[in-house]
């Protein structure tokens, strides 16, 4: 008798424990698929708020189309003020193309070589595509404008760009927010922790005036002999 | 062993037993409401997250409509004119808008398409990759052949298109893209070929594996800018002269 009931309580006893570390591994398991359900509900969350924003500036950009597409109407038959909107026109794809002189609040970086090393073409050009990526509306190398077809080449000591020969030092300039260029080009394994791995000098300075002239129009630079516009 | 003390022993595996039960039952019953309510907004989501994706689409149906509206009134006004200055004005604004980018635009050349190399074991990687400095290399090849027109995965490349990295993808023009990166370019095809294939550029990728197709082509689309152009120069003054 005596042993008998000692065996039940040994049993009880490991229904138990088996029943305690299953709970613990069911709980656990619940808390873990609580929370990623959580995350996939945040990233859906962050996915519809940029699709917002873009969807923003689609409705925007739609609206200043049809603002001119107005104004066009409202210029039919009027001389003056179809030559004013061609004007305006003409101005905006010349600026986008980078056929005007263009001013503005931006950057100045210095870069020169040292004793040991020369500036290369992928250097320039990764500063030149660090400078986009914060956003700069316009850039010059030694006052080459950097159009959509400038080339960066390495001949020798020179640098080709836009097929001219340029010596170092460089002078970059760009027309972009100071403090957006500099959080870019400085932070940790930046651009100019890069440059200054290659033995480099970099010197950014931040300007209210920066100009910065158009690219040289002799139809070498932008060339469009090849281009067919599609009309659809 | 006394009854007593047996009494008790159960007393306390019942107790223990009862709380582990009520515990679960807990546990259970707040995962299931969690898992409703999470359920529940996760769909609501998702089906906001397709009506903004469908509403985006109809503005860009309806800003390409208007664009081409804009253009067609423009013509129409200059024609009625008959007025040679006004004319010979609006030829320059297709001219122009042909090297700003802002015209769909077809012509020879080259088609390069970029994929990461096949996944191999005890390697780097990173070397497996596409980098965005091994798109911003290709492309710049390209402007050494004098390419005319480039767009990459169909985005036009203007002065200000970045290239830049943007964790496992590379962002366009502000977009984010993943590999396969295709690229069109139009120029010489001739030389926009054997500039490629003579590059260290593309010799160093064909090294890593990365898998580089290049092929000459007469008919070569490339569509144009397809972003807000004020925002490319909404903070510059142009200098009038």
């Amino acid at each position: 008798m005596k042993i008998h009931t000692n065996i039940a309580i040994m049993i009880v006893c490991i229904v138990l424990g088996v029943i305690l570390a299953w709970q613990y591994k069911s709980i656990d398991y619940n808390v873990k698929a609580a929370s990623l359900q959580n995350k996939r509900v945040d990233e859906l969350k962050d996915e519809l708020i940029r699709e917002k924003k873009n969807n923003e500036d689609l409705a925007k950009r739609n609206a200043d189309i049809e603002k001119r597409n107005r104004e066009f109407e409202d210029a039919r038959g009027k001389i003056s003020e179809t030559t004013k909107l061609l004007n305006e026109e003409l101005g905006r794809a010349r600026t986008i193309a980078g056929m005007t002189d263009v001013k503005g609040k931006g950057v100045i970086i210095n870069l020169n070589h040292s004793d040991l090393t020369y500036i290369e073409d992928i250097n320039i050009l990764e500063l030149i595509n660090e400078l986009r990526a914060s956003d700069a509306q316009a850039i010059s190398v030694n006052n080459e404008r950097i159009v959509a077809t400038s080339e960066v080449r390495t001949a020798g000591r020179f640098i080709m760009i836009n097929g001219k020969q340029l010596l170092p030092p460089f002078e970059i300039k760009a027309i972009a927010d100071p403090e957006k260029v500099e959080h870019t080009l400085k932070m940790i394994g930046g651009i100019i922790e890069k440059l200054e791995a290659y033995q480099l000098q970099v010197e950014v300075k931040a300007s209210d005036n920066i100009v910065i002239p158009k690219v040289r129009d002799d139809g070498t630079v932008l060339k469009t002999d090849l281009l067919t516009p599609v009309k659809d | 062993m006394p009854v007593k003390n047996k009494q008790i022993i159960f007393l306390l595996i019942f107790m223990i037993l009862g709380f582990v039960f009520s515990l679960q039952l807990k546990s259970n019953l707040k995962f299931n409401m969690q898992k409703t309510s999470a359920q529940y907004t996760l769909e609501d989501l998702k089906k906001q997250l397709e009506e903004e994706k469908l509403r985006g689409k109809a503005l860009k149906t309806e800003i390409k409509k208007n664009e081409k509206k804009n253009e067609e009134n423009l013509k129409s006004v200059v024609d009625e004119k008959h007025d040679e200055e006004l004319k010979n004005r609006h030829e320059i604004l297709n001219a122009i808008k042909l090297k700003a980018g802002l015209v769909d635009v077809k012509g020879p050349g080259v088609i390069v398409k970029l994929d990461d190399a096949p996944a191999r074991t005890n390697e780097n990687p990173n070397v497996l990759i596409i980098h965005d400095s091994d798109v911003l290399r290709v492309v710049n090849e390209l402007k050494k052949a004098e390419v005319q027109a480039i767009s990459i995965n169909g985005e036009r490349i203007v002065p200000m298109s970045e290239q830049v990295c943007a964790g496992p993808t590379i962002r366009i023009n502000k977009r984010k893209y993943a590999a396969p990166f295709v690229i069109h370019a139009v120029g010489n095809p001739d030389q926009l070929y054997d500039s490629l294939m003579n590059s260290e550029t593309i010799a160093m990728m064909i090294n890593d594996k990365i898998k580089v197709e290049i092929s000459k082509s007469n008919n070569i689309m490339i569509p144009k800018y397809n972003s807000s152009v004020d925002k490319l120069m909404n903070s510059v003054e142009v200098l009038e002269k």
